[in-house]
């Protein structure tokens, strides 16, 4: 679906998608829980974007840049897009679910808007949320493999600066458990 | 049963093994061939009828060469891609074959037999370690069936493995034990062609350390994350390059169609061309992540993120596109188009090439 286009249906939406069974309920269990999120701490915002993305916001620090020469740390609006392809229950790619949009971000696992974790078939919007912050906090860093070569030799070189930003996700009382979100059994 | 079509994916340990005994299977007149990797130097050893001069090219490419070796006359289709990027169209009424080597493939080739009803999915599958060389035999055509995922725990469904992760080890299984699984699926093909006994879903598992046999008949699980739902295919013989979106609308009378997708394929919208010559590349039906070419400098450019990729296109966005002919929109031999109407089932277009 087009992420401009407003939502008029969930279900009408999910319809056009042919979207049926387990995967329709997962979808169900994550717009409800997109509201909750939405409203458990100043660090978040999500949007509905249709029926199978959302648009998380950040507002942490961060390393912005391309390379090691024009990276700063600042504190910004990071906006990450994610998708649920009709298969996401049963294989799932980071490359696929998780898109960096703005602004550029330098981090050692993350290129090319791509972000690199291990992703489970299933994860929710809650978990996806925790995983990119942490990375974009510098919280987690994965220094033994990396996508970005540059940004993991600054890693090693500058293990004092980070992480940038250490505020929990969730300020107020935390979400429905990922368990309950997952919309299967 | 007859088969006249075979969809071979994998064509590592196993699939090289099974390839020789399918060109052996009397009526067969066509074989598709998937595999995206490179033969390598490691792979002489423990898959079937390479030899050194191999390294470094195409599994597809090479083996469809031995295909149409062992029987000149047969078609031979290579794809060297991904399974997940060949048309959905592929699964349609064949003997499909799954030698593959992770689970993450195996849930694309599973939802592909049953959404394009394969006539027959055999999933073969061995273990170096207690050398276990397995076979299941399933019927996506058959109402109520089984499929290989309703077997599956949660354990089954592991996270794939991430770009920053180091390159899989190799399995380590010996070319007798891929051998011996492709032996066992041979063999329940000739059971199925000769007998008129009722299909069963069944798992056949050889244990070469403790010489046994496990059989186990498989079956449906409510709770399992594949919805089983199935495509009803109608057959579009059209010429892509002489026939636009607009004249497929026509020939395809969908009253009250509101939106189609291609199944397997994304929408990419108009995007400037990466290379920054402020070209643009053309819209069209790719797969995730996929590229094209520069409208005006040529360039190979990148494709749409996947967050920025449409999986149906509403019949709003129709009208820029309805004058493009549909190789021109990627479209391709045996890609299946589905059409949405707001008050009915959809409609779906299996793509046959006629002859412009």
């Amino acid at each position: 679906m087009n992420p401009a286009q407003p939502i008029h249906s969930l279900e009408a939406e999910l319809a056009l998608l042919g979207i049926t069974g387990p995967f329709a309920a997962f979808l169900n269990a994550q717009h409800k829980l997109a509201s909750a999120l939405d409203q458990a701490g100043d660090v978040l915002r999500v949007t509905r974007a249709g029926a199978d993305r959302f648009l998380l916001s950040f507002q942490c620090r961060t390393l912005i840049g391309s390379n090691q020469r024009d990276c700063r740390a600042a504190d910004c609006r990071v906006m990450a897009g994610i998708w649920f392809p009709q298969d996401y229950l049963r294989r799932a790619s980071t490359a696929d679910v998780v898109t960096l949009l703005d602004p550029r971000v330098f981090h050692p696992n993350l290129r090319g808007g791509v972000f690199c974790f291990e992703l489970k078939p299933g994860m929710g919007l809650r978990d996806l949320a925790h995983v990119i912050y942490e990375l974009l906090s510098w919280q987690t860093v994965n220094t033994v493999h990396g996508l970005d070569d540059e940004a993991l030799d600054w890693a090693r070189a500058n293990r004092n600066l980070w992480p940038l930003d250490t505020r929990p996700l969730f300020s107020k009382r935390a979400p429905a458990a990922e368990k309950e979100d997952t919309g299967h059994v | 049963m007859n088969f006249e079509r075979a969809l071979l994916c994998g064509l590592g340990n196993t699939g090289s093994a099974l390839l020789p005994l399918l060109a052996a299977l009397p009526g067969l007149r066509e074989v598709v061939l998937v595999d995206r990797d490179r033969i390598e130097r490691a792979n002489l050893a423990c898959q079937a009828g390479l030899t050194a001069a191999d390294v470094g090219r195409s599994k597809a490419r090479v083996h469809a060469r031995r295909l149409r070796g062992l029987r000149p006359g047969l078609k031979v289709v290579a794809y060297e891609q991904d399974l997940a990027r060949i048309p959905l169209g592929e699964w349609h009424g064949a003997l499909v074959a799954g030698c593959l080597d992770n689970n993450e493939a195996r849930v694309v080739l599973n939802a592909g037999a049953f959404r394009a009803r394969a006539a027959l999915l055999l999933d073969l599958g061995v273990r170096a370690d207690n050398r276990l060389a397995r076979v299941s035999v399933l019927h996506p055509c058959r109402a109520g069936s089984a499929c290989l995922e309703c077997s599956w725990s949660e354990a089954d469904y592991s996270p794939a493995r991430h770009a920053c992760a180091p390159p899989a080890p190799a399995s380590g299984a010996s070319a007798a034990l891929g051998a011996l699984a492709a032996s066992l699926a041979m063999l329940e093909i000739e059971k199925l062609r000769d007998s008129a006994l009722e299909p069963v879903a069944r798992e056949v598992v050889v244990c070469a350390d403790s010489h046994e046999i496990f059989s186990s008949a498989l079956h449906r699980r409510s709770a399992c994350r594949f919805e089983h739902s199935a495509l009803n295919l109608s057959t579009a013989p059209l010429s892509l390059d002489a026939t636009t979106l607009g004249e497929f609308f026509h020939l395809a009378s969908v009253r009250g169609a509101t939106a189609m997708r291609v199944e397997g394929r994304f929408y990419h919208p108009p995007l400037s061309c990466s290379a920054g010559c402020g070209g643009r590349l053309a819209p069209g039906f790719r797969p995730r992540g996929g590229g094209g070419v520069c409208q005006v400098c040529g360039r190979p450019s990148a494709g749409a993120a996947a967050f920025q990729c449409q999986t149906v296109l509403a019949q709003a966005e129709w009208p820029p596109l309805l004058g493009i002919p549909l190789s021109r929109l990627g479209l391709r031999d045996r890609d299946v188009i589905t059409l949405a109407a707001a008050d009915g089932q959809p409609s779906s277009f299996l793509i046959t090439l006629t002859s412009s």
